[in-house]
């Protein structure tokens, strides 16, 4: 899989570009910023942090509200205000420790500590996690164990070379957990734009075409 | 092949078909801390261990779901609409804005120089300086200025700014009612004492990892922060450090009766009076541990122990505001204990 791992990189520094962020000429890039705002010891950056920020902390912050069935100004305010005391606290710890591993990667970090910011509201004070698909209880018979058992037949497969284990990752984060193939990119670790994804997902699904229903 | 008839039709549509309807979406103790999950999108976490949450993810409906959901949110941009609420929230006041950013950072000037530090700056000479500087370190090591003494009494601080708990915090004389108004809105942003002790505690267990004593601040700055799993997390850990310690059982048994409060857990309320029994048994004359079984022992209906407790607080305590608030409670076990009483109980109550 190697030809693909260079090509451009997708998710969230290419697909969430906002605006908003983009410094204006002659501002400090946003990692910049967050290494000035991470001394917490400059208003003035602080007031550019949150001039720049906020409409993305704000649109993170209500989308996943909505994931719990919310919706109200007032909770999207204070859980944003939540937001920047957890940039601040501990001496802004998740400012310092932020790695810029590639260009952006600011805008989806700050996106993420922000939505946990809010699972974490969600669940302190109701132990409440986003709904999920009920079990569905006319399936645990016969049909789940056969389910199970082909799951592991083709695990078996993608676990012998020359299937690398992210490769297997993403067959299942693909085909199980129903991850389409931008989400998939979006996942910076795996380090593969959406084209790269694809062409894995395609030579797996190959390979376990030719192997099962061959055999 | 090896296993069932996989030879018709199309199997890897099979195989997305049988992924949906075959969802087990469970949560289990292998699966991991979802926030660091998340934290896969951004590419925070360092490759071994994003190997394995991946790994995990790929196999485990659960976190399989967190982490798609993850991705969704944050590989779309935000909507039209967010954006409008965006352009209406508080923050895009430039003068509201400036009021945080100013309250960061003279956040940041409290928690680090306390006064005692700014006063030691001043001093004229340099020396003289240097001197205080290391008598304050000694002194904030042996615990006289800053260390658990004062981190607790950031906490007594916090609990008495925001009284939210009905439970008294132990080693905290102060009275205050309760805060009949929560919200996040008059949470840690007006609670100035609330921040400062988590950012002193939060140094003291980075400092002292195993220290029950730091554990069990840790466990009381969670619960006022109104974290009540943490909070027990936490105070388990500094009790099976120190099991016999009255003030960490006493801190305890008000996680679990906050936790019950929340749940409406049965368990979790007797769990809170058996702590606050262990630390009775210890501190027999303790007042938060008589005031706070009492209210554990309403909430089991257990109101003859609940009188017990409330009389005996009384012995001890007649005058405060504690005091009013426990006799009026006494009142009204005893109308339950005769049969005139109006059930429920007080945890049941909507605050």
């Amino acid at each position: 899989m190697g030809e693909t791992d260079t090509e451009d990189q997708a998710g969230l520094a290419i697909e969430v570009a906002e605006a908003p962020c983009e410094p204006a000429a002659g501002e400090e890039s946003p990692e910049d910023l967050l290494r000035e705002c991470a001394d917490l010891r400059h208003t003035q950056a602080w007031e550019r942090f949150l001039r720049r920020f906020n409409p993305l902390i704000v649109a993170t912050v209500v989308r996943t509200i909505r994931r719990y069935g919310f919706e109200r100004a007032g909770l999207s305010d204070d859980l944003a205000q939540e937001v920047y005391l957890k940039f601040a606290a501990n001496r802004a710890r998740v400012l310092r420790e932020f790695k810029p591993r590639y260009p952006g990667a600011v805008f989806g970090y700050l996106r993420v500590i922000a939505a946990n910011v809010v699972h974490d509201h969600f669940k302190s004070k109701f132990g409440k996690h986003p709904e999920q698909s009920p079990l569905p209880k006319e399936l645990a018979g016969k049909e789940d164990a056969e389910w199970r058992l082909m799951l592991r037949d083709i695990d078996d497969l993608l676990k012998q070379p020359p299937v690398s284990e992210r490769d297997r990752q993403i067959f299942w984060l693909y085909y199980r957990q129903g991850m389409s193939a931008k989400e998939i990119a979006a996942v910076s670790s795996l380090n593969l734009s959406i084209k790269g994804v694809e062409s894995v997902i395609v030579r797996l699904n190959q390979l376990v075409r030719k192997a099962f229903e061959n055999g | 092949m090896k296993s069932g008839d996989r030879s018709t039709g199309d199997f890897i549509e099979r195989l997305q078909s049988g992924a949906q309807a075959h969802r087990r979406p469970q949560k289990t103790r292998k699966c991991p801390d979802e926030d660091r999950l998340r934290l896969l999108l951004p590419g925070q976490i360092e490759p071994g261990e994003a190997e394995k949450l991946l790994t995990h993810a790929a196999e485990c409906d659960w976190c399989g779901t967190v982490l798609r959901e993850a991705a969704q949110d944050l590989t779309e941009p935000p909507t039209g609409e967010e954006e409008e609420w965006a352009g209406k929230a508080r923050l895009a006041d430039p003068s509201r804005r400036r009021e945080l950013a100013e309250r960061i950072v003279a956040g940041r000037k409290q928690t680090s120089d306390g006064p005692w530090l700014a006063m030691l700056r001043w001093w004229p000479a340099g020396g003289l300086a240097a001197a205080g500087t290391v008598v304050a370190s000694l002194l904030f090591q042996m615990g006289w200025l800053g260390g658990i003494p004062g981190a607790e009494r950031l906490t007594c601080r916090a609990y008495a700014e925001h009284r939210e708990l009905p439970m008294r915090l132990m080693a905290c004389a102060a009275y205050v009612p309760v805060h009949t108004e929560r919200g996040i809105e008059s949470s840690r942003l007006t609670r100035p004492d609330l921040l400062e002790a988590e950012a002193r505690v939060a140094r003291g267990v980075e400092t002292h990892p195993d220290d029950p004593a730091w554990l069990r601040l840790q466990g009381r700055a969670d619960l006022l922060d109104g974290k009540d799993d943490a909070a027990i997390a936490e105070l388990e850990r500094a009790r099976a450090l120190r099991p016999k310690d009255a003030e960490i059982l006493s801190d305890l048994g008000m996680a679990y009766f906050q936790k019950a409060e929340r749940t409406h857990d049965p368990q979790m309320q007797a769990l809170a009076f058996e702590r606050l029994s262990e630390g009775a048994r210890l501190k027999p004359d303790d007042p938060s541990l008589l005031f706070n079984r009492a209210l554990a022992a309403e909430s089991l209906f257990a109101f003859s122990e609940a009188r017990d407790d409330w009389e005996a607080y009384l012995r001890i305590d007649s005058t405060s505001g504690w005091a009013q608030e426990a006799r009026q409670h006494l009142d009204d076990v005893k109308k339950n204990l005769s049969g005139s009483g109006s059930m429920p109980p007080p945890q049941l109550q909507k605050r």
